[in-house]
């Protein structure tokens, strides 16, 4: 004997149980087990008949190491005397004494889950001549049994505790099925994914095919009509003693989802990508043949080849209107296409924006005074400077003084102030007019590409591009500004923007993004 | 080319673009003449020394870009102002055009008004 095997045993030696009606034979046995240091410090308990053996049970269950137990007794005989004290004491082993002639007895018990059986000589003191199993045979017997019952207590105690603790535990499906294909045991998680509680499982068919030694995915119904995709993988595994299939299920039904939408999103940039390309290509091919057009339509209204009547003024007049509307709306379509993939030129500086109110007033004196519109404007001479691109502001102020005089009947508003919104300094732009206004419903789209709401006056004969708003609002957020419509009062609309004043930086600093 | 008429040339591969322009710069007084790439133009100016040059910035046999280059580089013609008309509008184009030595910009299509303006500024005489 090695000294480590002898050590586990020195360790722990709970007692063990000797059940056995012969007095004789039951002091010779624990005489032998005390004997020198075969089994140091061991305690022997004994029991004459099986009424007392389980009367020790089960409350001092744990205290045996194991048991010994002759089947024969004065109270039970034979298989019976075995599997009354399993029942009683299952998770200590047992090893059966049984006499010669009831050896096969003893095979039977073996396959009921005793540890061994041992087959009783006349003297346990001796070898049997007849080839029974004498004295030494019993304690190997029981060393090998004790040895084997401390390695299961710690792998139990220890490692078999954190392995079920790590399956219960499992965010991956685990199932146990039998080779007939009846569930043995599920844990959480695989409760959640066949969307079953337990007890409705265990004991019954697996649903789903079993495919073995490879990964298959499985559709599952859920209860609230969702489909699961489960990722399952099978094992053959020991479960007790028989073998039986480990199925570990996966739900990836969201990476699914995640892989759907990664293709989408690919997909979708070398869409816009394809659509910057497109229309930044259509939009140079149109200028050429656009500025022939406008050049050639200019000389006829301007007289270079020569004077025109009235009637043929009119005319001209038409194509004139629309040759630059169709400008407007190429010049717009690019713009918001750059502004979109981000490719649009953006410079930012601490810029004063009253000379570009101004500079905007007086590029719609000439529309306001057709329309005999009055502009009421407040804007502060002393306004703190934005950090801003000031073609971009030009251009957002142009579309909303663009979009106002549309719809006004008498009145323009323009104001300008400084607001201050959590902590953070803006310039509030206001444009509004006295026009129609436009329903809350209508509001929400408002600022997509290619609506125009159809306001009920204003607006004849002049119609917008459908891009001046959504511009707008690229061109805010990427000042990390924003823009909003109210048109609550007065019966018209009212365009807010904000745009941030920078206190840090100076008057003197330019800044690419 | 008389004294009291400014001389302008345009370098345009586009024909009834050219056209359209020179026939307005006429109309308005001015003297016009007409190159189709950067290669003709600089052939022209072998001759005539023009006032301005509107310059097209893609052109073939020799685009805008290497002929104003080479405008630029040439001390008999490189006080002649040239302003490129351009149907490139994204972001850079204009500072490639500075880069290669014009004096302005332009976008097509543009305004007549504009234009002139800018004929005015540059062609100062």
């Amino acid at each position: 004997m090695c000294g480590k095997k002898r050590g586990l045993l020195h360790k722990k030696m709970a007692p063990i149980l000797l059940v056995e009606k012969d007095q004789e034979r039951a002091n010779s046995v624990t005489a032998l087990f005390s004997a020198g240091d075969l089994f140091p410090g061991i305690q022997i308990t004994t029991a004459s008949t099986l009424a007392q053996a389980l009367n020790l049970f089960p409350e001092k269950e744990q205290k045996f190491n194991a048991i010994l137990v002759d089947l024969s007794l004065s109270d039970s005989q034979g298989l019976t005397t075995f599997t009354r004290l399993h029942q009683k004491a299952p998770h200590i082993p047992i090893i059966v004494i049984v006499s010669a002639e009831d050896v096969a007895l003893g095979e039977q018990t073996l396959r009921q889950g005793a540890y061994d059986y041992f087959v009783k000589g006349d003297t346990p003191e001796g070898d049997s001549p007849k080839g029974e199993v004498g004295p030494k045979e019993l304690s190997r017997m029981l060393r090998h049994t004790l040895e084997k019952k401390e390695l299961l207590d710690r792998l139990n105690e220890n490692e078999g505790e954190q392995f079920r603790d790590m399956i219960e535990k499992s965010n991956q499906g685990q199932v146990v099925v039998n080779l007939k294909g009846i569930v043995h045991y599920v844990n959480p998680a695989a409760e959640k994914i066949l969307g079953k509680p337990r007890d409705q499982l265990v004991e019954k068919a697996f649903e789903y095919p079993i495919s073995h030694n490879k990964t298959t995915d499985l559709k599952i119904a859920s209860a609230n009509g969702e489909t699961k995709i489960v990722e399952t993988q099978v094992t053959e595994i020991k479960w007790g003693a028989l073998p039986a299939y480990l199925v570990a299920m996966y739900d990836i039904t969201n990476l699914e989802i995640i892989e759907h939408l990664k293709a989408e999103i690919i997909q979708r940039q070398k869409v816009d990508r394809l659509k910057d390309e497109f229309v930044s290509a259509v939009s140079h091919e149109l200028r050429t043949p656009l500025t022939i057009i406008k050049g050639a339509i200019d000389n006829l209204r301007d007289g270079v080849a020569g004077a025109l009547d009235p009637k043929q003024t009119k005319v001209i007049d038409i194509a004139y209107t629309n040759s630059n509307r169709l400008i407007k709306i190429i010049n717009n379509l690019l713009d918001l296409s750059r502004l979109e993939s981000g490719h649009s030129h953006f410079q930012r500086a601490n810029i004063k924006i009253y000379p570009l109110i101004q500079e905007a007033v007086r590029n719609f004196q000439v529309s306001m005074r057709d329309k005999e519109l009055i502009l009421n404007a407040q804007i502060p001479v002393d306004l703190p400077e934005i950090y801003a691109d000031s073609d971009m502001v030009v251009q957002v102020i142009n579309n909303l003084l663009d979009n106002a005089i549309r719809y006004a009947n008498k009145q323009i508003g323009l104001t300008v102030r400084p607001i201050e919104e959590k902590n953070k300094k803006n310039l509030e732009i206001v444009v509004s007019d006295d026009g129609p206004g436009i329903p809350i419903e209508k509001r929400e789209n408002l600022f997509s590409k290619f609506v125009q709401i159809n306001r009920p006056t204003g607006g004849a004969g002049y119609k917008g591009t459908g891009l001046g708003l959504a511009i707008c609002r690229e061109i805010t957020n990427l000042h990390h500004g924003k823009i909003w419509i109210d048109s609550n009062f007065n019966g018209g609309c009212h365009f807010h923007v904000t745009f941030p004043i920078f206190h840090v930086l100076s008057n003197t600093s330019l800044e690419s993004p | 080319m008389k004294k009291e008429n400014p001389g302008i040339l345009i370098v345009e591969d586009e024909v009834f673009l050219a056209e359209t322009i020179g026939a307005r710069l006429e109309f308005l007084g001015y003297q016009v003449a007409y190159a189709e790439n950067g290669q003709e133009a600089l052939e022209k100016l072998k001759s005539n020394l023009p006032d301005l040059i509107l310059m097209d910035a893609l052109m073939p046999v020799m685009d805008g870009f290497e002929a104003t280059h080479l405008i630029k580089a040439d001390p008999r013609l490189k006080n002649i102002p040239v302003v490129f008309l351009t149907a490139l509008a994204g972001p850079g184009d204009k500072e490639k055009a500075i880069a290669s030595g014009a004096e302005d910009y332009l976008v097509k299509p543009f305004e007549v008004a504009d234009l002139i303006s800018l004929i005015k500024k540059w062609a100062k005489n």
